[in-house]
């Protein structure tokens, strides 16, 4: 038997081990997400062992770094509650922060009148659909999207959007669509124009994934919802720019921001008729997070989300 | 002479009528620094995966801070933060003494125990009288039937 020696299986054993942030507070989580599927019974005293094991299994997973909207199955994002299945990317706060945001003002202007309703709004690389159905929860009283696409590549994905829509009870509000799609070899998705374009693209560069990234993200959430680089913001450039009105993009870094806003100056030049406005948005953290772009039509919704760069 | 009628009212405090607990206003809103803590300065976004952020609160005119993190949702942290500073706040005000709910609490507590006592000395009480009816009326029975038996025993004698 070859024999393996105790440091090299410490080593092993406390690399495999993520701690947990807050250890009793994360156990005290999965306890309730035991109660609310019904394998902890609360009302009896005494609780059956196959619930408290099925508990301990949860935690030891934990420790091993799953994340934890994995193990419960859901996250609060903004007032919904968005279902997380394996192979989707989890939502994150920054994006629940700049969506929160986005509909705040797509509702104020609402109020004021200044901008027409029936807008039609389209979300490429959608994962679980929180951003679309956010947006669609924030502003289901008013009439304001006419008509929402999400597109993705994930099948698994597509799948979980269509029970998100279903468990939080959006299915009746808007035309709402969820359709596969290869965003970057496709074109001619969506024939009408486009008011308003949302995207949370993968934004890792590949040489910043391995140092960057947390352990846990990095072995249990998909790398295709991870790992990109400009393709997506080139592909917004290049194929979408012309049939849209509105575009909010995620992003990582001021590389990808410099990327568009030079390409948006070189379109201004070669098109005044449908010239762009520019601005950035910064996460409560002091990262910068997001590029919006827009022309005449629907100016207004973005005159107090972000700092404007290019004016118009 | 005339004789004053004076009726007593016995002021019980009720479980559904307490006094209200603080609310946070829009004036104190203003007053306030909102900050989020999310475990350190870093990249963020989709690199790392924060399960909660915590929340805290600042109101300037008294230094009083105040944090949250107990639920997943920031938007509900962020209720519950402001709940607990109006807390702190109207604890402040009162300096040391307990504020009328927390004193309300506090009588409503005594007040149902004292009724709890009563009960049980209500109760205690009945037992005892039924007992010893109990004990009386079994007297009565051993004596009639002593009797019976003594009858029974003059007439086999005769």
């Amino acid at each position: 038997m070859p024999r393996v020696s105790t440091v090299t299986l410490a080593g092993s054993i406390r690399s495999r081990l993520v701690l947990a942030d807050f250890p009793a507070k994360e156990m005290g989580w999965l306890w309730q997400s035991c109660v609310d599927k019904g394998v902890i019974q609360k009302k009896k005293k005494k609780i059956h062992p196959n619930g408290i094991s099925h508990w301990a299994r949860l935690c030891n997973w934990r420790l091993q770094g799953v994340p934890l909207q994995y193990l419960i199955g859901w996250q609060p994002f903004g007032s919904l509650k968005i279902l997380c299945r394996n192979h989707v990317l989890i939502p994150r706060w920054e994006t629940e922060e700049w969506v929160n945001d986005l509909g705040q003002s797509i509702l104020t202007c609402s109020k004021l009148g200044s901008i027409k309703s029936n807008l039609n709004l389209v979300d490429f690389c959608t994962g679980t659909g929180c951003i679309p159905l956010l947006l669609l929860k924030m502003t289901r009283h008013t009439n304001i999207f006419k008509q929402i696409c999400a597109f993705d590549i994930s099948p698994d994905a597509l799948k979980l959007t269509q029970r998100n829509v279903v468990h939080n009870h959006l299915e009746h509000s808007t035309n709402f669509k969820v359709q596969y799609a290869n965003i970057l070899n496709g074109d001619n998705l969506f024939p009408e124009k486009i008011d308003m374009l949302t995207c949370n693209p993968p934004y890792i560069s590949k040489n910043t994934f391995e140092s960057d990234v947390e352990d846990s993200v990095k072995r249990y959430e998909p790398h295709l919802a991870l790992v990109g680089d400009l393709e997506f913001y080139e592909n917004l450039i290049q194929i979408w720019l012309p049939h849209i009105n509105s575009f909010v993009y995620e992003l990582g870094s001021y590389k990808q921001f410099n990327y568009v806003k030079e390409e948006i100056i070189k379109h201004n030049n070669n098109f005044p008729n449908n010239k762009f406005g520019l601005g950035m948005k910064f996460d409560s953290n002091g990262q910068i997070r997001c590029v919006f772009g827009f022309n005449e039509k629907i100016k207004s919704i973005f005159q107090n989300y972000g700092q404007l760069i290019i004016q118009i | 002479m005339r004789r004053f009628l004076t009726t007593y009212r016995p002021l019980l405090v009720k479980r559904y009528n307490l006094p209200p607990r603080p609310k946070f206003t829009k004036e104190l809103e203003a007053e306030v620094e909102e900050s989020f803590l999310h475990g350190g300065r870093g990249p963020g976004g989709q690199k790392i995966n924060k399960c909660n952020s915590k929340v805290q609160l600042k109101h300037i005119p008294t230094g009083t801070v105040v944090s949250c993190q107990e639920t997943r949702s920031r938007s509900q942290n962020r209720i519950i933060a402001r709940e607990k500073l109006a807390l702190e706040l109207e604890k402040q005000r009162h300096g040391g003494e307990l504020t009328p709910r927390e004193d309300a609490i506090k009588r409503l507590a005594l007040q149902n125990k004292r009724a709890k006592d009563k009960k049980s000395q209500t109760k205690h009480s009945q037992h005892k009288l039924l007992n010893e009816a109990k004990k009386k009326e079994q007297e009565l029975e051993d004596e009639m039937i002593l009797q019976t038996i003594l009858q029974d025993s003059d007439a086999s004698e005769n």
